[in-house]
């Protein structure tokens, strides 16, 4: 009996898993044959909506890119697919705004419509379009609206969780529908204007602008993206299209702009423009595009006079100021100043720095930060300096090989070796008088481009390389690198040699700019000069052998005369390789008093530095094989030295421990060759 | 005490009480004594209830000013307005006076009252209820213990010199304050039954009170009759019969929303381009939060009221709902229009101020300029301060914005 009750107990299991499997079955069955129903009944009226495949540009890449692995269709296609429309029974196509960039620079267009046979027209006259509604109303050239006799009729509003179909072209899938549900209405997030049909993931499309339909094929809805939420799906309820102003094309456009280089500040601006229509496409993008463009040009430009080098709330005169205006060290990598998450100005620069250099000469420093590359590209000695500082790809590969830049094809990202010639070249004028050389590159695959700013340094260039999509390249980047190049504090160091060569270039392209304009630096017969408004040097060899090898640094700092913002030097480096045995470094600076609201640091150091306390007590000492001096030189005529404003360092170091007398006299002698001037 | 109609003396306590004597009898309150609470001291709620309801007293403070209220800013003074306006425009019909002159829906009811009923006052006014409620506003307020009789009586003494030398008859009285009584209840759409209650009203007390023992000065004909009443009886002339449906709608509840949409459609079919019926469509859209549609019409209702007076209480409203339709929509310019055509009085109202405030909030960020923007914001945070001192109390999402934007000096 229990035997017999078992078996049964064990039937009825079997049969209810069998019945599951087969409810299941029949499920997808059905939902496959809705689908099928539902695709047939709508695919005349769903179209691709395509652009001209952009023209491959001068780029090299590491090896042949493998379009072999890409499917026929696509790769021979000469046009690319960037969303979908849908013919209404009005006789317009409906699709997603944000589809054809009517703000955004790009270097994508003209724009068609596609039928399911391949057939092309070109989009004309826009009749309708909303940028926060995300739709937008079009007619075709040459397309005959009436030919169509399933034109899409609206459909009764879905309630939540009703079974609806999404309906997109996607890349080599051709039409593809999908079933889910309205999974909740959501109010627009500003005014709560309108509510949104949120979709389930089942139905999520791979492309903006097609149909929401429910079972009979009718439009409920257009499938927007949301820049917000970019993991759900939403769609538009098609009644919201006929909200909008007959003949009416509304821009609100609600975005923060920001400066990289100011940590979290941003700023909310409102772009907002009303459209009389019908109007052809192209008119409105053109329009539209160079008003955004134009509007976003002017608040970089309106916040320059607040935040920008000379601004009022800018780094001279703000929270941060103190540190800034009383350094003058020579950086191991140049830095920008920008605004701390803590609302202060402080120099930047990126976190992990990486330094590679070859055979010739050549090498980079180079590092990321605030979405740029920042590098300095020494030059190889093979490179003449004019042809090295006026030629980008000499620097700019130099960049791409140490910091991949790719493209990927079929899955395989192919390293990028070089942009190619510049499309267009430029130049800037930085707030510190300093000439910048500006190159831009398309890199029309991805709808891109690149730019960088670059500035000659003694030792080769420093570059703040952008890469991103064309609208930002075209107009956040240029702006955000120029506020950016305003503030560099550069390194100055490379050897006398390089020096030369720069100095010569900055003369000969008649781009000289403080300090560079009064200063003199001499090598003849052994003997080193230099002359600058405050420290002069006469070194004769006796003192310290400088040759053309050896390395000069100069410290500059900032300063800002009759609202004319350049950079002044304020301390002097000459050293001979470190690792030679007659080495030997000098350092000769100006110390300025920090303000009383200066870091906790640097307060202590000039403390200490006053107070001659250790190591500033122009005693010779050991570190490690070498052999130190530090000593503080006081104004003539300083009487109290708790009220200095400003002294002099001299530090020295020479190869070799227990060398006291030795260095006494080398410092002694420096001091004679070594000048001052009264001049602040 | 003072007794009515058993004292030797014809004094104010017993001309108070026959002036008043309607309302006391609709109340079921006594008419012997000035104090109509007086022999049954449970009438004394009675009272209280009455002076919240009938004349939104609810403490002593409050009863000078519903007097001086109904004095001056009684349905006399609508029903005045309503006669001058017929007399500086004539020749137009009613219908187009409520359109040019920017009318509300009860301002537009007086008007169609005054329409049939100004030429068949003998008084060319409706004085005779805004002071008979006067007296009973006093008596109540006595029989609520709000008040002395002797300061009550007092009060109400010119009230009573002023009816005593202006009515020919205790008809022709009741007749002229029925005709008011008629038009207070036209908001309700029940007049008729008003009417239809006073007089019956009127007839009970007759039995109760000898009115010829407190004549009128210029009284000729003592005699009672009912036939000056029924000439003052409201017939609204057609338009006007039409127009109760649109006072009957108003007046249904305190705010109309989507369900009403349907109504005022047809109303707005009956009567086209009346900016007050237009206005209701305005109202429904922007409290459903329907901005666009609210803004859609308030552009048609902005154009219809191009040349309507500035100092009209409905045209301020549409220009101020249009203005924050426009803000909600993110058309600040159209707003900023809006706000401009409104009289400098009425840009000390709290309502006003929030509204611009919030217009320089939708202004913030739309300049290219910083300063501007900066500009902007600083204004918003000054209109939002007066409005707040001029009584609004700020809502939560404007407290929350003055809080993240605090305006840098």
């Amino acid at each position: 009996m229990k035997k017999n009750l078992k078996f049964a107990a064990v039937l009825a299991l079997l049969c209810c898993a069998a019945s599951v499997f087969a409810q299941n079955k029949n499920v997808q069955k059905n939902q496959a044959q809705q689908i099928k129903e539902v695709k047939a009944k709508i695919e005349k009226a769903v179209f691709e909506v395509v652009v001209p495949k952009p023209k491959e540009e001068n780029i090299v890449y590491m090896y042949d890119l493998p379009f072999e692995f890409i499917d026929d269709s696509i790769r021979n296609d000469k046009y690319l697919p960037v969303g979908t429309a849908f013919l209404a029974e009005d006789g317009l196509f409906y699709s997603a705004v944000a589809t054809f960039k009517l703000l955004e620079q790009t270097q994508y267009g003209p724009y068609y419509v596609r039928d399911h046979s391949g057939k092309l027209y070109k989009i004309d006259q826009v009749e309708s379009f909303a940028t926060n509604r995300g739709f937008i109303a079009f007619r075709a050239e040459g397309f005959d609206a009436k030919k169509v006799k399933t034109p899409l009729k609206a459909g009764a509003s879905p309630g939540n969780n009703t079974i609806v179909f999404s309906a997109a072209y996607e890349l080599g899938d051709g039409l593809v529908v999908r079933s889910g549900m309205v999974t909740a209405k959501l109010n627009e997030q500003t005014n709560a204007e309108w509510k949104w049909l949120r979709i389930s993931a089942a139905a999520a499309p791979k492309t903006q602008g097609g149909p929401l339909v429910n079972l009979n094929g009718e439009v409920l809805g257009i499938i927007v993206p949301q820049p917000d939420v970019q993991a759900l799906t939403f769609a538009l309820p098609f009644s919201e299209v006929n909200e909008i102003a007959p003949h009416t094309g509304e821009v609100i456009h609600h975005f923060d702009y920001a400066m990289p280089s100011m940590n979290k500040k941003k700023f909310a601006h409102k772009f907002y423009h009303e459209v009389s229509l019908p109007k052809n496409l192209e008119t409105i993008q053109k329009t539209l595009r160079t008003g955004f463009l134009r509007y976003r040009f002017e608040i970089a430009e309106h916040l320059v006079p607040h935040f920008g080098a000379k601004g009022n709330m800018g780094f001279l005169y703000s929270s941060g100021s103190s540190d800034i205006l009383s350094s003058g060290t020579v950086p191991a990598f140049p830095l920008v100043v920008g605004l701390s998450a803590g609302n202060k100005w402080v120099f930047q620069q990126p976190q992990n720095i990486y330094e590679e250099n070859t055979q010739d000469g050549g090498g980079i420093i180079f590092g990321g930060m605030m979405g740029t590359i920042f590098a300095v590209v020494k030059r190889p000695d093979s490179i003449p300096y004019d042809k090295f500082c006026l030629e980008s790809s000499n620097y700019i590969d130099y960049i791409l090989l140490a910091n991949e830049i790719s493209r990927t094809v079929a899955g395989e990202a192919v390293p990028i070796m070089s942009f190619g010639k510049a499309l267009k070249v430029d130049n800037y004028k930085d707030a510190q008088g300093r000439t910048w050389y500006i190159d831009y590159w398309n890199l029309p695959f991805a709808d891109s481009m690149a730019v960088s700013y670059a500035l000659p340094l003694p030792e080769g260039i420093f570059v703040m390389l952008s890469v991103a999509d064309t609208d930002t390249v075209t107009a956040l980047s240029c702006k955000a690198l120029e506020f950016e190049a305003d503030c560099v504090y550069p390194r100055y160091v490379s050897s006398l040699k390089n020096w030369k060569d720069f100095l010569a270039f900055l003369k000969k392209e008649q781009t000289i700019y403080p300090p560079f304009d009064n200063l003199t630096l001499n090598l003849a017969d052994g003997k080193f000069s230099m002359k600058s408004p405050v420290i002069s040097a006469d070194i004769d060899k006796s003192t310290f052998e400088i040759t053309e090898k050896t390395t000069f640094a100069l410290g500059v700092a900032f300063e800002l005369k009759d609202n004319v913002l350049k950079q002044k030097v304020r301390s002097i480096e000459l050293y001979t390789n470190r690792k030679s045995e007659d080495y030997k470094y000098v350092h000769f600076s100006e110390n300025i008093k920090p303000e009383q609201d200066a870091r906790q640091e640097a307060l202590s150091l000039w403390k200490q530095k006053i107070n001659k306390g250790t190591p500033y007590t122009a005693t010779p000492y050991n570190q490690g094989e070498f052999t130190f001096y530090d000593e503080i030189i006081f104004e003539s005529g300083t009487k109290d030295r708790r009220k200095a404003e400003r002294i002099f360092l001299l530090s020295c170091e020479m190869k070799g421990a227990n060398k006291a007398a030795e260095m006494k006299a080398f410092a002694e002698e420096l001091k004679k060759n070594i000048k001052i001037s009264q001049n602040r | 005490m003072h007794t009515c109609f058993f004292a030797a003396a014809i004094d104010y306590e017993s001309y108070a009480c026959a002036f008043s004597s309607n309302f006391f009898e609709l109340h079921k309150l006594t008419h012997e004594s000035f104090n109509p609470a007086e022999n049954a001291k449970q009438l004394q709620r009675t009272c209280i209830q009455l002076l919240r309801s009938n004349f939104q007293v609810s403490s002593p403070k409050d009863i000078t000013k519903a007097a001086e209220n109904l004095k001056n800013n009684g349905d006399n003074a609508a029903f005045q307005t309503a006669v001058k306006l017929f007399e500086t425009n004539k020749g137009k019909s009613t219908l187009d006076i409520i359109k040019s002159q920017c009318l509300p829906v009860k301002d537009a009811s007086t008007l169609f009252f005054a329409e049939t009923m100004k030429d068949k006052l003998r008084i060319k006014d409706l004085s005779a209820w805004d002071n008979g409620r006067i007296i009973e506003l006093y008596r109540c307020a006595v029989g609520a213990g709000y008040i002395s009789q002797e300061n009550a009586v007092e009060a109400i003494k010119p009230v009573i010199d002023f009816l005593y030398s202006t009515y020919t008859s205790w008809d022709d009285y009741f007749a002229h304050y029925f005709a008011g009584k008629q038009m207070s209840a036209l908001y309700e759409g029940k007049y008729a039954s008003a009417l239809e209650a006073g007089k019956q009203a009127y007839n009970i007390t007759k039995g109760k009170i000898n009115y010829g023992e407190v004549p009128l000065k210029n009284e000729k004909n003592t005699a009672t009759g009912a036939g000056i009443i029924l000439d003052l009886t409201y017939e609204p002339s057609p338009s006007g019969n039409q127009w109760e449906s649109v006072q009957k709608l108003v007046s249904s509840k305190k705010t109309l929303d989507n369900r009403d949409l349907t109504s005022v459609q047809n109303l707005q079919k009956k009567f086209p381009d009346v900016p007050c019926i237009e206005y209701l469509a305005v109202e429904i859209q922007f409290r459903q939060r329907a901005y666009r549609k609210a803004f859609n019409l308030g552009t048609h209702l902005a154009e219809l009221t191009a040349g309507a007076p500035s100092d009209s209480p409905l045209f301020q409203q549409i220009q101020l709902t249009y203005a924050k339709s426009a803000i909600k929509i993110s058309k600040p310019a159209a707003a900023e229009k809006a706000l401009e055509k409104l009289p400098e009085s009425f840009s000390k109202t709290g309502e006003f101020l929030e509204t611009e405030g919030r217009l320089f909030v939708e202004l913030c960020g739309t300049s290219s300029d910083y300063d501007k923007n900066e500009d902007y914001k600083k204004r918003a945070h000054e209109s939002f301060k007066a409005a707040e001192k001029a009584g609004i109390r700020l809502p939560q999402d404007i407290k929350d914005w003055m809080r993240l934007n605090g305006v840098r000096s």
